[in-house]
């Protein structure tokens, strides 16, 4: 299967949120990677149906999304960023809701909805409404809800955000297990969590695609241009606010290591050190101010 | 799409202000049908009969001199008569107990000859609207008799009426056409034969229901506020557009929600008004009526009904899609459902009604549940009198009309609107 986007641009005003995207999905995860306000909820929107792009088309093997209408929806599971529940709904009639939204009907809905509470780990507060639940309890339900249908194209909006760690591990083991024969698009700017599970990662920024690959070859971007060196304490605002800075460790005598994501040399005794993914996301979005730049 | 409907319902169920307001309303509802049963209990009714032991029949050209006949055999006879004690019993208090029904003829009659004195009459008159001479043994024989001629000459006088009007020549072609059409239906009834009998039960319910009528407008715009402006105001809106039937099915689903909710609205609003008036009162009754029976005014009450709620629920998902505050959907609803009755009242009011104009504004929704009664005994006329029907048809088409058009307006404007969350 396969996800074409030609030339799609959404303009709100004169805003691009985003802008003339050219790209081909194919099975397997893919993460889309960009800072707030980086357009990836508006290209997910666009992408689930919900969102008329101002220009251009998204296509799922050659036919236009919105020829396919309702036979897209159905083999679309769809997590928003922020997504609202029925408060008054308990959290299997909220599932056997949307099973009934999604055509599933009868015994195997009750099915789906039983595997799913048990893989988000709510079987237990099944019959809790949800207008108790805890932020993180109901990202997990809309993470349920997504998969009931076994979508083809899924796509994630922010998944992850308000998980715990122990959540987090369990929803990555979990998109891990499902079968790589659909599309998964999974919005994010948590980059360790993409580090595992995705096979292509797009960094996005002002609307666009600014780099597009796998993991290993976004990494490769970043070869010769990550730097580590031991300055004085005092220094550090002073390159803070020169280059863009990844992690700092405290050593002695008043002196940091750190992580400086630069095209040249930074400083003398500044090593090359091998980059990660995290460095390659600071080389894109660890913007430095220009004045600083010049002096 | 029945999942979908249900699912609504748990929705509006769940929703606090509808729930809030239907308590409130059967609340209003019960207090009412209440009031008006313990007037009648009590007997503190202006009507010409207050008791259920009469038997009914019908009355028509046919039979009326026998009843006539009868009458005046019956009313010859010296024993029906209370004894002077008797009435005097009458005045210290037997009336309030509501124990005899009387001829105020006789009484007027006896004041002026002096049997009783001025002050007595006046005493009687305003305490009650009839004074006691008959016998209880033979009251039942006696509204037997004088039941039908009271009905039969009402119908006749209220048809001269109708007639003299219609021969107006001051006044309007469809008017004239509206007053004549009433005289042959009264005429037609005369001679086929009038119902008539004990329908106390079925009079009192009627009068609880047509102002039931009215606060099922706001049972419906309260709970119907929220089908599509509760979705976009918590963000499900977007898991919902996102699934095969979120979109077109699930507007489908809401608008028939709006539709079988104005539905049992109707049904649960007819069921409050006549349930406990009939318990309490009697069954008996509801083929009485000249013109229209309490059966047919039932009927024709409860399908305009249905169709003007129909008409506001729409009304209602219509603002519900488009806004998203529900004082904005609440005020635009009740401006739009109920500015027909405002236009209406300012035409009349400034005596400048263009040709049909009052007749079919209140084929208008909120109109038909004001003026249900006059909805249905009304004809309108159109083409210079070539064509004259009951207005209730026009309401039905009127009606069917809206329904469809702004069903497609609902769904357009949900299908449309933007997702913020
Ligand atoms: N409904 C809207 N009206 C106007 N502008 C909007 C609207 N939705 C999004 N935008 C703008 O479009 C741009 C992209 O927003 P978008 O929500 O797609 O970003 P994002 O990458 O998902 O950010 P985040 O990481 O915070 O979720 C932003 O600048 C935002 O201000
Ligand atoms: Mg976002």
């Amino acid at each position: 299967m396969e996800i074409k986007y030609s030339e799609i641009t959404k303009k709100y005003g004169d805003k691009k949120a985003v802008d003339g995207v050219n790209l081909t999905l194919n099975n397997g995860v893919c993460a889309l990677l960009g800072a707030n306000g980086s357009g990836k909820t508006t290209l997910m929107r666009i992408t689930a149906g919900i969102l008329d792009a101002t220009e251009g088309s998204v296509s799922l093997d050659g036919r236009n999304i919105k020829a396919l209408d309702s036979s897209y929806r159905n083999i679309l599971g769809y997590l928003p960023q922020n997504f609202g529940c029925y408060k008054d709904f308990k959290a299997k009639d909220f599932l056997m809701y949307m099973c009934a939204l999604k055509g599933i009907d009868g015994d195997f809905a009750k099915k789906r909805c039983k595997e799913m509470l048990e893989e988000v780990g709510l079987t237990e507060v099944q019959n809790k409404k949800i207008g108790s639940f805890s932020g993180g309890m109901k990202q997990r339900l809309g993470i349920a809800q997504s998969l009931l249908n076994e979508p083809s194209v899924l796509i994630l909006d922010e998944p992850t955000a308000g998980l715990d760690p122990k959540e987090r591990i369990r929803f990555r083991n979990m998109l891990c297990a499902l079968s790589k024969e659909r599309i998964i698009i999974y919005a994010t700017h948590i980059v360790s969590d993409i580090t595992f599970l995705a096979d292509r990662v797009l960094i996005m920024k002002d609307g666009k695609i600014v780099a597009d690959g796998s993991p290993e070859e976004l990494i490769e971007i970043a070869v010769g241009k990550v730097w580590s060196v031991n300055v004085e304490r005092s220094e550090l605002s002073r390159i803070q606010a020169r280059y863009s800075v990844g992690t700092i460790k405290d050593g002695d005598n008043g002196f940091v290591n750190v992580r400086i994501v630069s095209e040249g040399k930074p400083f003398e005794e500044a090593v090359n050190v091998k980059p990660e993914l995290d460095d390659v996301y600071l080389y894109f979005f660890g913007e430095v101010s220009e004045d600083a730049e010049a002096d | 799409m029945l999942k979908l409907i249900k699912y609504e319902f748990v929705k509006i169920w769940n929703s606090r202000i509808s729930s809030v307001v239907i308590a409130l309303v059967l609340i209003i509802s019960c207090c009412f049908s209440g009031y008006q049963i313990y007037k009648c209990k009590t007997g503190k009714v202006v009507t010409s009969i207050n008791r259920s032991e009469y038997p009914g029949g019908i009355v028509s050209n046919k039979n009326i001199d026998n009843f006539r006949d009868e009458l005046q055999e019956f009313e010859g006879r010296e024993e029906i008569y209370e004894t002077d004690s008797a009435v005097e019993n009458f005045y210290a208090g037997y009336v309030l107990k509501g124990k005899y029904d009387v001829k105020e003829d006789d009484l007027f009659e006896k004041a002026v000859t002096g049997e009783i004195t001025n002050e007595e009459y006046n005493k009687i008159i305003s305490g009650y609207n009839s004074a006691p001479c008959i016998k209880e043994e033979y009251l039942a024989e006696y509204f037997a008799l004088y039941y039908p001629i009271t009905v039969y000459e009402t119908a006749q006088r209220d048809k001269n009426i109708y007639f003299e009007n219609s021969e107006r020549a001051d006044y309007e072609l469809n008017k004239r056409i509206d007053y004549s059409m009433k005289a042959y239906n009264i005429a037609d009834n005369l001679e086929k034969g009038i119902y008539y009998g004990y329908d106390y039960g079925w009079n009192v319910a009627e009068g609880v229901f047509d102002s039931v009528g009215i606060l099922l407008i706001f049972v419906i715009i309260f709970g119907l506020c929220g089908v599509f402006s509760a979705e976009y105001n918590s963000g499900t809106d977007s898991l919902l557009m996102a699934t095969k039937k979120g979109k077109n099915k699930l507007a489908t689903a809401k608008i028939l929600t709006g539709i079988i909710y104005s539905l049992i609205c109707t049904i649960a609003g007819a069921l409050v008004s006549y349930l406990p008036s009939l318990i309490v009162l009697g069954f008996e009754g509801g083929n009485v009526g000249y013109s229209v029976t309490h059966f047919q005014h039932l009927a024709d009450k409860s399908v305009s009904l249905i169709l003007a709620c129909c008409v506001i629920s729409l009304i209602t998902l219509c603002f519900s899609a488009f806004f998203r505050k529900v004082t904005s959907i609440i005020f635009c609803t009740v401006l739009v459902s109920v500015a027909p009755i405002g236009i209406t009242m300012f035409l009349t009011s400034a005596n400048n009604m263009p040709f049909d104009a009052g007749v079919l504004l209140n084929t208008l929704p909120a109109n038909m549940i004001i003026n249900s009664h006059q909805v249905f005994q009304q004809y309108a006329t159109i083409f210079q009198g070539l064509l004259t029907i009951r207005t209730l048809y026009i309401s039905l088409v009127v009606s069917v009309l809206l329904i469809i058009l702004v069903s497609l307006l609902v769904k357009v404007l949900y299908l449309k609107h933007r997702i913020r969350n």
